[in-house]
């Protein structure tokens, strides 16, 4: 199996982000936290743990939603974008194993939760439940290389336990999705009440499975862009619109929930929990509704990339708010992420997005899509390689 | 004290007055917080709320320099409203005693007041005597020349509204305390007075505390459970030092120090040893020849024989100091500027920031041959040399400084405000060379003494003193020799015998023939054959229960733990208030119960104040430099006129204006009053506090603390860096803005005061400017003391700060 | 055998008496051999410093000036872990290096900390402090000298305090003193005891003579326990595990037996 690709301007950018992210976290283990990030006593958890873990946990839901709408809701045509997701959903969380590396105090001593036992700690349960997700994802994944790789062996061995795992890999999702919402539950008094709620473990759980849908169609309308093929469209619409329907129940479950607890004054206060908020609701949930909705959006390739951005940014947002944002400190203290917290993790972040368009050039992620025309030039034929870099859009 | 702090427990009124508990003595708020849980009220009268005021039940705000008029209008209150304990008054003071023709009082001026001298012929203030020359008295205390009337009659100036409007206190505030504190007139109530430096350190200091005593006297206050007039002492040991003499003015025991017109032994006891006013009178003090003789025996041991006048005549004889105006400290500072002291001792003291005018002070050093500092760090007085903006180049001082030790690594004794002398030991070893300060004045003294042995001038005193404390001096024996002991077998009148070598139990003991001696009498029976008391600690009360504790520790003098304490009984010795009694006199065995009698004799005509020579409580005393009463002054540099009389400020205060340094401030240039205080975290000039860094990080920087008006109207906020001066200097610091620093409505205008924390100085490990650099040379006409706690400011904001 | 019940400890803070002399922090940051504070001015009202608790400062006197009516009044607060009954930090921690002892205090062993600092995040009273800059960093809190407990000792803060503000000893003693005290004299406190039903309750209780929330402290919290907020959830974590897992694998069975019928189906088109 070839494992090599030509790197493209894009790759290049990874890489040169991927090194100034090296940089800083090389300054981080070799200094101190303090030395590149701005959390501090009143804001212990900032960009890292927002971004770098729990939305990435929630973007990686991608592998769970999509393998759960295929296998277990039965809706076969989504099947081409399973692998994709498996793949996604595993460089998420080893992208958020990476972040947590930086993140912690300790990481060194990260391996002491897994020889503990604190069930009242939801970071036990989701330290726990990750740890066997990414086993499964490892697992599902596999068989894609091993397949390549033509070790038959292995790859039946991974195909007869196939389904037990991936059961139990959707179940695992479930579980510590909300789990990480559970984590939050646990300080009522220091969350603004826009976002304190007692069903905060399924606001969390529904908001990653409504990612699910968008990654996907965002994974494939880059994949087609830089693969060069022709974009599913009738599939991509359809997702569309199952994404509609899931974007439309979150916006009512969390507005619901908001008037249920009484919390809609606070929607229209003067201030910038307010305004987070509806930056927040309006940019993540109700935009992509409205542009969803509409047919001519969910035919169109920008329409659907724009949409499915911002329902991503709403999720990143959603996890900002209940974790940074709307956390309730005494008036001199603030807290913004520094460059170095950035830099860390657009690097880490590069790293997967590397790995996954390297894996996407050396194995059939992609294989039931149609593939693009073969060249009526023999000479370009036999060196097949990727051709984004000719400007083939 | 006259008291101690355990018996503040016993208090239900306690008034705070020119001092800071809660700040400065911080252990002593133990004993306020659980007297308040009893019941009782805490007063505190104070310019600014601090951290007294916090716990408090009243805060009256007062404007620094006007405690006079304050406690004078309590003490009309008093009379006016009859609150006055009858029997007590009557018994044990001076009130019924009869004034002769030649005092009055007029315009702010006792009679007798000589204007170029600046002070009074006191013998214009003399009682009226009778035919066997003992004063006249009015036991229904209505003549009109009789001290109480005359007291009424001085005070009746002193009404609330007067005194508010030269205080500044609202009058509502003021009026509460006069009531609640003069409730403890009645027999079962008791009040306590608490002051420290803010009272002491003005230009009438004395006379204010004059003005307390006063005041306890006639609510009988003074000698009972609760009550007196309490001292609280500014440094660990300052009770111990005054007692030992160190002041320029006294020898161990509060002995007078010897005056050049003393030319011999004789004529020094007469001058100085009291005589009877009448035969009511115990008149303590007429044993002094005993104490002084032992006193002298003491340091010349067998080199003062009754053939050489006790070695009389090697004891330096004071001399009318640096321009006439004495030997304390301010005259000191001035005779070293003008280059007549060529050597200091400065040992635990750092008047380079401590001292009032420091920059006089500090150009006085420069004009030092030599300096030997003995302390735990180099401070500012220690560095004075290579202070900022000085070249070491131009100074010719050659400076000594010795590490001592601290208070935990060496061992001795400690006298608390209360006169509890409680023995130390020693926690841990001096570090590197560090040595206590016995040790080094012993092997200075040694030195000395061999220097002597070859040659001097007049060498006897150093040859012939008798010291020998060790080869690493033993504080033991330095205690025991202040006890005394006899040096020849004696026996006394009823038959007991003592041999030669055994230490005296009490100076009762002691004697005017050389056959005893003692370095101090108010310490004998500290330290006798039963051992050293100072090291007790036995927490059983006496059986009165009102916290005596008379086996902890050991209290000068006697282990009499509340002085004057036959004021507390009746002439039959049936205390005024049995629920607390102090003394109680057992008919049938015919002896004193309960604390230590200050007199053992029975109950009847003796009166109780032993110490003084009239024997009774002076209401009217004609013994002080400036007057027979306290008289209401403004301090020297006011910013306001005296609205009680036309003297300005004290007729006899020592206005110092020999130096360059001696600049005085007028009130158009510099409207504000200016004070010093203290914080908790810092202690005196910071020369240890602020070496302690976690102290520093408390309070790091020298700060003023400002009212918001003020900073308001000069745009000031809290935190900006401005500049306070005086006529004297000026200082740049933190602006701390508060609420609790408001302005004084006096004469018809807004006052505003200020106050500075003096702790800080150029050494340390956080510098700030010096706050005596603003204070003045100027001294209580008594005790000489500095009036550093009112003087004239003003204050601006740093540009581009 | 014989059993010794160990009778839990708890501390009363009593800011009614307390005179802002702070020799309880100089003695806390002694006893924990914290490191000295280099500040400017001050960090409060006052003469405050620092102006919150951090990894070198495990307990704060808060200045406080208050105006009530005209009158000025200056009332010290004071921060400290609150060693609470079922304390949240413990609870949120992955590793259970925070544990509540028998004794009371709330110890933290740092040989299990992972750094994730979810106790900062979980603790209602902001108490738990970081050392960032530290490459080996710690969680710093207050101890309540559980190491001097042990010994029959009282902590550095109860020994030091010269009025008796801060008073240790039984838990039950230290509840009914409280009572007592204001019981005694209404007009110096308000009537309410600060920890002692907060959050399920404390080991410190505090009192104090004008609302909590003047003088720093956090107020408007729950009664409730803490990690009850999220062990009603995460305690269905099983049961939840096996529902979902039985009706995925049920869900799966059905679609893969479609798949099948559909595929035979398919073969015959």
């Amino acid at each position: 199996m070839n494992w090599r690709i030509r790197l493209t301007w894009w790759d290049k950018l990874l890489l040169v982000v991927m090194a100034i992210g090296a940089v800083f976290a090389f300054v981080r283990f070799a200094t101190g936290i303090a030395t590149v990030a701005n959390i501090n006593n009143a804001y212990p958890w900032g960009w890292w743990v927002s971004y770098g873990i729990m939305t990435l946990i929630a973007l990686g839901g991608v592998g769970f939603t999509m393998t759960g709408l295929v296998e277990i809701l039965g809706v076969h045509r989504y099947h081409p974008f399973v692998r994709p997701a498996v793949l996604m959903g595993l460089l998420c969380y080893s992208s958020m194993v990476t972040v947590l590396m930086v993140e912690l105090g300790r990481p060194w001593m990260v391996w002491m939760i897994m020889i503990s036992w604190a069930p009242t700690a939801a970071l036990f349960e989701v330290g726990w439940c990750a740890f066997l997700y990414l086993t499964v994802l490892a697992l599902e994944f596999s068989q894609v290389p091993l397949e390549k790789a033509g070790w038959g062996r292995a790859l039946s061995i991974v195909r007869a336990i196939y389904i037990p795992i991936m059961i139990l890999g959707v179940t695992l999702s479930h579980l510590h999705q909300s789990s990480l919402g559970t984590l939050m539950t646990l300080i009522p008094h220091k969350i603004n009440v826009l976002w304190w709620s007692d069903r905060l473990p399924l606001l969390f759980l529904f908001s990653a499975v409504m990612a699910g849908p968008a990654m996907a169609i965002l994974e494939h309308l880059a994949a087609a862009r830089w693969l060069d093929f022709a974009p599913r469209m009738d599939l991509l619409a359809g997702l569309a619109r199952i994404e509609a329907w899931l974007v439309g129940l979150f916006l009512a479950f969390q507005m619901g929930d908001l008037v249920y607890r009484g919390a809609t004054d606070a929607m229209f206060s003067e201030s910038w929990f307010a305004v987070s908020f509806w930056v927040e609701i309006g940019f993540g949930l109700i935009l992509p509704l409205a542009l969803l909705v509409m047919p001519e959006v969910r035919a169109s390739r920008s329409g659907l990339a724009t949409a499915c951005s911002l329902i991503v940014a709403g999720v990143l947002l959603l996890r900002l708010n209940v974790v940074v944002i709307g956390l309730r400190v005494r008036h001199w203290e603030t807290y913004f992420p520094s460059i170095g917290e950035v830099a860390i993790t657009l690097g880490i972040t590069a790293v997967a997005i590397f790995v996954f368009g390297w894996f996407a050039r050396i194995l059939p992620i992609h294989e039931e899509l149609p593939l693009p025309e073969p060249s009526p030039r023999p000479a370009v034929q036999a060196a097949r390689a990727f051709r984004g870099a000719e400007g083939v859009s | 004290m006259t008291n101690h702090w355990v018996d503040m427990l016993n208090a239900d009124v306690v008034l705070i007055m020119g001092g800071n508990p809660a700040e400065d003595h911080p252990i002593s708020m133990n004993w306020l917080t659980r007297t308040k849980e009893r019941g009782a009220y805490i007063l505190h009268v104070d310019p600014r709320f601090n951290r007294t005021s916090s716990i408090a039940d009243v805060f009256a705000k007062l404007r620094s320099g006007t405690d006079i008029a304050f406690v004078g209008g309590m003490i009309n209150y008093a009379i006016e409203h009859n609150r006055i304990q009858q029997e007590y008054v009557r018994e044990y003071t001076n009130a019924s005693w009869i004034v002769g023709d030649g005092y009055n009082f007029a315009d702010g001026l006792f009679a007798g007041y000589d204007p170029k001298k600046r002070s009074y012929d006191r013998n214009q203030w003399a009682y009226a005597l009778d035919a066997q020359g003992q004063p006249r008295r009015d036991p229904t205390l209505k003549h009109p020349r009789c001290v109480f009337q005359l007291l009424k009659q001085h005070f009746s100036r002193y009404d609330a509204d007067a005194v508010c409007s030269i205080t500044g206190t609202p009058k509502e505030n003021y009026l509460r305390v006069c009531d609640l504190y003069t409730s403890t007139f009645a027999p079962d109530r008791a009040g306590t007075w608490l002051y420290a430096m803010g009272t002491a350190q003005h230009s009438h200091g004395t006379q204010n505390i004059r003005s307390y005593a006063i005041l306890q006297l006639l609510l009988g206050n003074i000698g009972v459970a609760g009550g007196g007039v309490n001292a609280m002492r500014g440094e660990g040991n300052v009770q111990g030092s005054t007692d030992q003499g160190l002041n320029n003015d006294g020898l161990p025991g509060y002995l007078q120090m010897p005056i050049e017109v003393d030319v011999d032994l004789k004529s020094y006891l007469k001058r100085v040893t009291p005589v009877a006013a009448n035969p009511a009178s115990a008149n303590w003090l007429q044993n002094t020849p005993k104490y002084m003789v032992s006193l002298l025996k003491a340091w010349w041991g067998e080199h003062a024989t009754a053939g050489n006048d006790f070695a009389f005549a090697y004891l330096s004889k004071r001399g009318n100091g640096f321009q006439g105006q004495g030997y304390a400290y301010l005259a000191l500072m001035h005779a070293m500027l003008a280059g007549e002291i060529k050597g200091l001792f400065c040992f635990g003291q750092n008047p380079a920031v401590g001292g009032a005018n420091a920059r006089l002070i500090r150009a006085a050093l420069e004009k030092l041959d030599w300096m030997v500092v003995a302390d735990l760090f180099e401070h500012e007085t220690a560095s004075f040399w290579k202070r900022p903006g000085t070249d070491p180049a131009r100074i010719a001082t050659e400076v000594f400084v010795l590490p001592a030790a601290s208070g935990v690594e060496k061992e001795g004794s400690i006298v608390n405000s209360g006169r509890w002398a409680q023995w130390r030991y020693r926690a841990v070893k001096p570090i590197a060379e560090c040595r206590p300060d016995l040790e080094i004045v012993n092997r200075l003294a040694k030195a000395v003494k061999r220097a002597y042995e070859k040659d001097g001038i007049f060498p006897e005193p150093i040859r012939h003193l008798d010291w020998d404390y060790g080869d690493e001096a033993d504080p033991h024996r330095v205690a025991r020799e202040m006890n005394g002991r006899y040096l020849v077998d004696v026996s006394d009148k009823d038959g007991n015998s003592f041999a030669a070598g055994k230490q005296v139990s009490g100076f009762a003991q002691l004697r005017d023939d050389g056959t005893t001696m003692s370095g101090n009498w108010i310490y004998c029976g500290g330290y006798t054959e039963e051992g050293n008391l100072a090291a007790r600690r036995d927490a059983t009360d006496a059986p009165n229960g009102i916290g005596l504790y008379p086996k902890w520790a050991w209290v000068w003098p006697m282990n009499r733990r509340i002085l004057y304490n036959r004021a507390s009984v009746n002439r039959k010795g049936e205390p005024f208030n049995p629920n607390k009694w102090v003394i109680r006199w057992n008919a049938e065995k015919k002896i004193w119960e309960g604390d230590v009698p200050d007199g053992a004799m029975p109950p009847g005509q003796m009166n109780p104040f032993i110490m003084l020579a009239s024997g009774v409580g002076q209401l009217y005393c004609p013994d002080l430099a400036d007057g027979p009463f306290p008289e209401h002054y403004e301090p020297v540099e006011s910013p306001v006129r005296n609205l009680l009389s036309k003297t300005q400020s004290s007729p006899c205060a020592q206005i110092w204006q020999s130096s360059e340094f001696d600049r005085y401030g007028r009130p158009d240039a510099f409207p504000i009053v200016g004070t010093t205080y203290r914080v908790s975290e810092h202690w005196q000039t910071g020369a240890m506090s602020r070496n302690m860094p976690l102290l520093v990080g408390l309070v790091p920087n020298a700060f003023v603390e400002i009212g918001t008006a003020l900073a308001k109207r000069e745009g000031i906020k809290n935190g900006d860096r401005v500049i306070v001066s005086s006529a004297r200097g000026a200082i740049e610091v933190y602006a701390l803005v508060t609420e609790r620093f408001q302005p004084f409505y006096v004469d018809g205008r807004l006052i505003d005061e200020i106050g500075i924390p003096w702790h800080w100085g150029y050494a340390g490990i956080v510098p700030g400017d010096i706050a005596n650099d603003l204070t003045a040379s100027v001294g209580d006409p008594n005790s000489l003391i500095p009036e550093t706690k009112a003087f004239l400011c003003t204050i601006r904001r740093k540009e581009g700060a | 055998m014989t059993t010794t019940t160990v009778i839990p400890k708890a501390m009363i803070q009593d800011n009614t008496r307390c005179i802002g002399c702070r020799a309880c922090m100089v003695a806390c940051k002694s006893w924990n051999e914290r490191p000295a504070d280099h500040t400017e001015f001050f960090a409060g009202a006052g003469y405050q410093n620092p102006r919150d608790l951090d990894s070198n400062n495990y307990t704060l006197i808060t200045f406080n000036e208050i105006t009530t009516g005209a009158k000025p009044d200056w009332v010290f607060g004071r921060q400290l872990c609150m060693h609470c009954e079922q304390p949240a930090c413990a609870s949120a921690c992955p590793t259970t290096a925070l544990t509540k002892t028998e004794l009371g205090p709330v110890v933290f062993d740092a040989s299990r900390c992972i750094g994730c600092r979810s106790c900062m995040q979980a603790c209602p009273f902001l108490i738990p402090k970081y050392d960032y800059e530290n490459l080996a960093p710690k969680i710093h809190k207050c101890t309540f000298c559980a190491d001097r407990l042990e010994v029959g000792l009282e902590p550095a803060c109860a020994k030091v305090c010269p009025t008796g503000a801060i008073t240790f000893g039984d838990r039950d003693d230290m509840v009914a003193e409280a009572k007592r005290r204001i019981a005694e004299a209404p007009g110096t406190y308000i009537p309410e005891i600060y920890g002692l039903e907060e959050v399920g309750g404390t080991s410190v209780l505090h009192l104090s003579s004008v609302p909590f929330e003047q003088i720093g402290y956090i107020t408007g919290l729950p009664k409730t326990p803490m990690p009850n907020l999220t062990y009603r959830w995460l305690r269905m974590t099983p049961g939840v595990f096996g529902i979902l897992y039985a009706v995925f694998a049920a869900l799966n069975w059905i679609v893969r037996r479609r798949m099948r019928h559909q595929k035979g189906e398919g073969e015959h088109r």
